[in-house]
């Protein structure tokens, strides 16, 4: 066999393999069929190419003639179409775009068929020499066009492209090109022109299987494909083709059955082996798209996440605003009350007096809800600061009871503070917000408390100050005691009775409480039967802690 | 009579909020004080700067020219050095409180925490004079 059909049977199996390698792999990409078609241009070329050369008779030899125009046109025609969708493999052309560059090819291949392109040939030795009409101008210009505007599509997508896998895949189809014409220059250029040696050029149809590899390798690099499965591939197909051309090498029958048999053993191990990796292909890719899923997914949540954020500095800013705007009114209300109470605007009568005293009354109430509330939000921002210190529980009792008294009195209640005679040890608290507990506490009762008294008192039990407040109020059924310190929850049947709560009185002072290390929870014989509510904190000064006795 | 032994002190309170401003000043005139009103930021400079007084009481949150920048305006001038200025707001916000600090308020009052006679206690405390 001469050099030449050995280099281009080589070079027409190692591009067909990879062709269908690539195909087989990428299937329902547009750009992998593209690529296809145009190795199948490319082989069909190599073949005309090859007998047009080879061949004597005028007819045969005028058709591979034409035969190379026209596989040249389907394959600029191909490849303009493989760049336009590589590599985002999306329908990104236009229908009518398609419709004129089919248009122009199909044009392009009547004028190669007719003899307006090659209009006669001339057979000389080991070569044909052609006879151009003037369909040579719009083939030229078909091709040249094709090839620029691939190009610049190409590039343009290169430097557009933020994706760095894309990136590289446009330089392996550079890579792919300038290789094979680096080759084809120094072989088919340089050693005939300088050293005058032509026999290198027999290897020119084997650069077209570098540039068929390089994009093939493109295409799969983008798609993220195992190199090493392609490969198993590329030489499973390869040695399919070897035995199968061994058969056509058979001597007798025997030989032949026998190569017949190997040939089948092989293929059937071959589609064995293709489906196995075919399976394996499918698995990687459905794994890349979950893990494309997963970064998208890891993506959103930082945005979300960002957000969060800017809402929360939002929140917080509301929160300082509001804050502040609720606050100054209740502050003008304060001031007037307590200098008109100090008589600061003249004497007042005793009964008026009393009523400004109820004023006063309100307005810190007032006060006391807002800062709860702005407490609340701030609690359940993360945002709330204790400044937890030793402080004397007994001496903020005092005066919230003193607070609470003329509201006592009017209601006919006895309100006292019992204290121990060993005294009470330091808590450790924040002594404004146990103060708004306490104060909380204390007002429920005398909310839910219409005969009787009301007792404050303190003892010290282990390692903790308890705080006491008694009444011989309404009582609480045994569903509600757990309920009652929950947000929104109030006692079955107070709704009725005093419907100026809210329900969060109780839930901020559990959480108070809680934050500053301490507990709180109420206890009643049952409905109408009184009510106890206690409230335990650490103490602040541990060596002072007393045995609890069982 | 104790009215005469705070006549000697000045006190700039800088507040836009008209009845509160005045029943401040009101409580803090009775208990002897000279006090200057004035509802905005750029108004609380010049008197600051004219008068120079021993304490400011400064709104934070006042048209024209933020509290801040009064702050910042006041404290950069060496004429005002003896002047203590307290930032005076309903803010609790920890961040603009921080800011406050850092432009070099001497210390913080809560509005809503201090009723007209409390703040005239507190007032006597931070000049240091006897109640």
């Amino acid at each position: 066999m001469d050099l030449n059909l050995l280099m281009l049977i080589s070079a027409v199996a190692l591009n067909l393999i990879l062709a269908i390698v690539i195909l087989l792999n990428s299937f329902n990409s547009p750009s992998s069929r593209y690529f296809f078609l145009m190795v199948l241009g490319i082989i069909v070329w190599m073949v005309s190419n090859y007998f047009s050369n080879y061949l004597q008779d005028y007819y045969l030899v005028l058709w591979f003639n034409k035969l190379i125009f026209i596989s040249t046109s389907i394959f600029i025609w191909s490849f303009l179409l493989f760049t336009d969708y590589f590599p985002d493999n999306k329908f990104n052309i236009k229908k009518n775009k398609y419709y004129i560059l089919l248009f122009l090819l199909l044009v392009v291949i009547i004028i190669s068929f007719s003899n307006l392109l090659v209009s006669d040939i001339s057979i000389k030795s080991g070569f044909s020499e052609i006879k151009f009409g003037w369909g040579i101008a719009p083939y030229i210009i078909f091709f040249i066009g094709c090839f620029l505007y691939s190009s610049y599509k190409i590039i343009n997508k290169y430097f557009r492209s933020e994706d760095l896998s894309i990136k590289k895949s446009i330089r392996s189809i550079f890579f792919g090109f300038i290789l094979s014409t680096f080759l084809g220059i120094i072989t088919n250029l340089l050693f005939p022109v300088i050293f005058s040696e032509f026999n290198l050029t027999n290897f020119a149809p084997l650069y077209t299987v570098l540039f068929v590899f390089f994009i093939g390798f493109a295409i799969l690099k983008y798609r993220f494909l195992n190199i090493k499965v392609i490969a198993t591939e590329f030489f499973s197909l390869f040695l399919l083709s070897i035995v199968f051309i061994e058969i056509f090498q058979a001597v007798g029958l025997m030989d032949l059955i026998f190569r017949v048999i190997v040939f089948s053993i092989t293929l059937v191990f071959i589609i064995l082996l293709i489906r196995s990796v075919l399976l394996e292909v499918r698995r990687r890719e459905e794994m890349e798209e979950l893990n494309k899923k997963l970064n998208k997914a890891s993506k959103e949540l930082q945005a979300a996440n960002k957000e969060l954020k800017r809402l929360d500095n939002a929140k917080s800013e509301f929160l300082s605003i509001a804050s502040h705007q609720l606050r100054t009114p209740v502050t003008i209300l304060r001031g007037y009350i307590s200098m008109m109470l100090e008589g600061g605007f003249g004497k007042m009568s005793k009964p008026i007096k009393g009523k400004v005293e109820v004023l006063r009354i309100a307005a810190d109430r007032l006060l006391n809800l807002i800062e709860m509330l702005l407490d609340i939000s701030r609690l359940e921002a993360g945002k709330l600061e204790f400044k937890i210190e030793p402080v004397d529980l007994t001496i903020l009792a005092k005066n919230i009871v003193a607070d609470f008294q003329p509201k006592a009195k009017e209601k006919k209640l006895k309100l006292e503070i019992y204290l121990p005679k060993e005294g009470v040890p330091l808590a450790l608290a924040d002594a404004k917000k146990i103060t708004e507990v306490f104060s909380n506490i204390v007002d429920n009762a005398l909310k839910y408390t219409d005969l009787g008294e009301i007792m404050i008192g303190f003892h010290q039990e282990g390692r903790s100050v308890v705080f006491t407040c008694q009444d011989t109020g309404k009582g609480i059924i045994p569903n509600d005691l757990s309920r009652l310190f929950n947000k929104f929850e109030r006692g079955t049947g107070m709704m009725r009775v005093h419907t100026e709560g809210v329900g969060l009185g109780l839930y901020f002072a559990r959480v108070v409480v809680e934050n500053m290390g301490g507990r709180i929870w109420a206890e009643s014989p049952g409905k109408g039967k009184g009510s106890k509510f206690s409230v335990s904190l650490p103490l602040a000064d541990k060596s002072k802690a007393v045995k609890v006795a069982a | 009579m104790p009215i005469k032994t705070y006549k000697k002190y000045k006190i700039l309170l800088i507040e836009d909020e008209k009845d509160l401003a005045e029943i401040f000043a009101m409580k803090l005139e009775l208990d002897g004080f000279r006090v200057l009103v004035e509802a905005s930021g750029a108004a609380g400079i010049k008197t600051a700067k004219k008068e120079k007084p021993d304490l400011i009481l400064l709104d934070l949150v006042i048209p024209d020219v933020d509290g801040f920048m009064v702050l910042k305006e006041l404290k950069k001038d060496p004429q005002m050095k003896n002047c203590l200025i307290y930032a005076w707001s309903n803010i609790t916000y920890k961040k603009k409180l921080q800011a406050a600090a850092r432009l070099g308020a001497d210390g913080c009052i809560l509005k809503s925490d201090y009723t007209p006679t409390m703040l005239s206690a507190k007032v006597k405390e931070i000049l240091k004079v006897a109640n």
